[in-house]
C-alpha cells in the first residue's frame, strides 16, 4: 500500500513538472510577441552595415523604428507638403518647397552640387529666431559672381524669414520671400514655408522632434 | 505467506503504474491542447506582420501597408505612419479579391510597376517656365501630377486600379494603349485585380511613393 502511495506521489510530481514545463514554453512564446510589438528591443542599436543602401543620415542610426508618441514633422517631397502630426491626426498642414534636384558645376574650382532635400529620418537640432543666412559658395557660383573673401559679405538677414528649424548637415526649415512658389520644388535642399505656418510650427515643436522626409 | 504478500504488492504496483500511465496520458492530451492554442493563426499573422514590418522599417526606405479591413493604405517610414490614405471599394469586388489571396493571410510584395493613365497637372505653365529656366531642371521633373486614374502592378500579376475625382487628362495616349493590351492579357489570364477610390491628394502622395518602387504589405 505504501509503495502505491509513493508511486502516486512520484507520478503527480512528474506530471506537475511536465505541466510546468508546458507553461514555461507558453511564457516564452508570449514574451516573444511582446518583443515583436516594439520594432527594436529595448537597448537595441542598429548596425552600421544594415542600411548600407539607405539614403538616411547618421541620425537614423541612433533611433528606434517606432511610431512616435510625441507630434512629429512629415515632409512629402513629391507633393511639397509639410505636416505636423501624431499617429492619429494631422495638427498642421502647409504647402512647402523642397529641393529642386538641380545640379550646379563650378567651372573655376571643378566642384559639383546637387540640390536635393535629403530623405529619411531626422531630428530637430536647432531653433533659431531671426536667422541670418551665411551664403555658401554655391550661392555665388549660381549668381555668377566671385566668392567673397570677407565673411560679412556672405551674410544675408532677409532670405530665411523669421525662424529657422535646423535638422542637421546645414538643412533648415525656414521662411521665404518667394511665397508664390510654395508647392513647387525650387530650393537648394532646405524646406521653405510661409511666414504664418512657419511661426505656428516653430512654436509647436521642440528640439528632438522627429522629422520624416520622403 | 511470503509469496502471497509479494503477489499483493505486485498487484498494487501494477494498479499504481496503470493509474500513473492514465493520468500521464490525460495530461499529455491537455498539454497538446495547450500547444494547439498557441498555434492560433491570428497570433501567427500578427507576429509575421510585426516581423515583416520591423524588417521594412529598418531598411530606412518608405513602405506601404494595404489594409483591406481598415480600408486604408498607410504610407510608413521607419515605423511611423507618414500618411493614411482612406479608400472605398465595391464589397463584392473586395470579396472576390480576398478569395484570390487565400493562400496566405498576409502578403509581402513590392510595387513592380505602375501606370498613370490620366492626371491633373499641378504646376501652372507660367510657374513651370520660370522655375525651369532658373533652376535648369526639366519641366517634367518639376511638374507634379494628381492622378485621376492609375494602376499599380504587384507580383504574380496582382493589380490595383486607383481612381479619384481629380479632373485629369491622358498623360500619354500611346502608354495608355500599351496598358490596355496589358490589362486585356491579364483579364484573359484571370489575374487578380481590384478598383479603389480615394481622394486626389491621397492618390498624389501614393503616386509620389510608388515611383520609388516601395515594398508593401497586403492585409487581405
Amino acid at each position: 500500500m505504501k509503495n502505491a502511495v509513493y508511486i502516486a506521489i512520484a507520478a503527480v510530481l512528474l506530471l506537475l513538472m511536465i505541466t510546468l514545463g508546458t507553461y514555461q514554453f507558453k511564457g516564452d512564446y508570449s514574451s516573444g510577441l511582446t518583443l515583436s510589438s516594439e520594432l527594436v528591443p529595448e537597448g537595441g542599436t542598429l548596425s552600421l552595415n544594415e542600411p548600407s543602401d539607405s539614403v538616411v543620415p547618421p541620425d537614423f542610426l541612433k533611433m528606434k523604428p517606432i511610431q512616435p508618441r510625441q507630434p512629429y514633422i512629415v515632409i512629402d517631397c513629391y507633393c511639397n507638403k509639410l505636416y505636423l502630426r501624431t499617429a492619429d491626426s494631422v495638427l498642421l498642414e502647409a504647402d512647402c518647397s523642397t529641393g529642386s534636384g538641380a545640379g550646379l558645376y563650378d567651372t573655376v574650382s571643378g566642384r559639383n552640387w546637387q540640390f536635393h532635400t535629403p530623405k529619411g529620418v531626422f531630428t530637430v537640432h536647432t531653433k533659431l529666431p531671426n536667422p541670418w543666412w551665411r551664403k555658401p559658395d554655391w550661392a555665388f557660383v549660381e549668381e555668377g559672381i566671385p566668392i567673397p573673401r570677407v565673411e560679412s559679405e556672405r551674410l544675408d538677414n532677409n532670405m530665411m524669414g523669421d525662424y529657422a528649424i535646423g535638422f542637421g548637415d546645414g538643412y533648415f526649415i525656414h521662411g521665404t520671400i518667394y511665397e508664390r512658389l510654395l508647392g513647387i520644388a525650387v530650393t537648394h535642399g532646405c524646406v521653405r514655408l510661409s511666414a504664418d505656418k512657419l511661426r505656428e510650427l516653430y512654436h509647436r515643436i521642440g528640439i528632438g522632434t522627429r522629422i520624416y522626409v520622403y | 505467506m511470503y509469496i502471497r504478500r509479494h503477489i499483493r504488492i505486485g498487484r498494487i504496483v501494477s494498479r499504481g503504474l496503470r493509474l500513473f500511465l492514465l493520468i500521464f496520458l490525460c495530461l499529455l492530451c491537455f498539454g497538446c491542447g495547450g500547444g494547439s492554442e498557441q498555434a492560433d493563426p491570428t497570433n501567427d499573422t500578427a507576429t509575421s506582420i510585426k516581423e515583416i514590418e520591423k524588417r521594412l522599417a529598418l531598411s530606412g526606405h518608405v513602405y506601404l501597408i494595404f489594409d483591406f479591413n481598415q480600408m486604408e493604405v498607410s504610407i510608413k517610414l521607419f515605423g511611423a505612419a507618414v500618411r493614411d490614405c482612406k479608400f472605398e471599394c465595391d464589397s463584392a469586388a473586395l470579396d472576390e479579391w480576398k478569395s484570390s489571396l487565400v493562400s496566405k493571410p498576409i502578403i509581402e510584395d513590392s510595387v513592380i510597376s505602375f501606370h498613370l493613365s490620366s492626371a491633373k497637372a499641378m504646376v501652372g505653365e507660367r510657374e513651370l517656365a520660370i522655375v525651369a529656366e532658373v533652376s535648369q531642371v526639366s519641366r517634367e521633373e518639376i511638374q507634379r501630377f494628381m492622378p485621376e486614374e492609375m494602376v499599380l502592378y504587384f507580383g504574380q500579376g496582382r493589380r490595383i486600379l486607383i481612381k479619384t475625382d481629380a479632373e485629369g487628362t491622358p498623360v500619354s495616349r500611346l502608354a495608355n494603349l500599351g496598358n490596355w493590351f496589358r490589362e486585356s492579357a491579364d483579364a484573359v489570364l484571370g489575374r487578380a485585380d481590384i478598383e479603389l477610390r480615394m481622394s486626389g491628394p491621397d492618390a498624389m502622395a501614393l503616386y509620389g511613393v510608388v515611383r520609388e518602387v516601395p515594398k508593401i504589405i497586403i492585409k487581405p
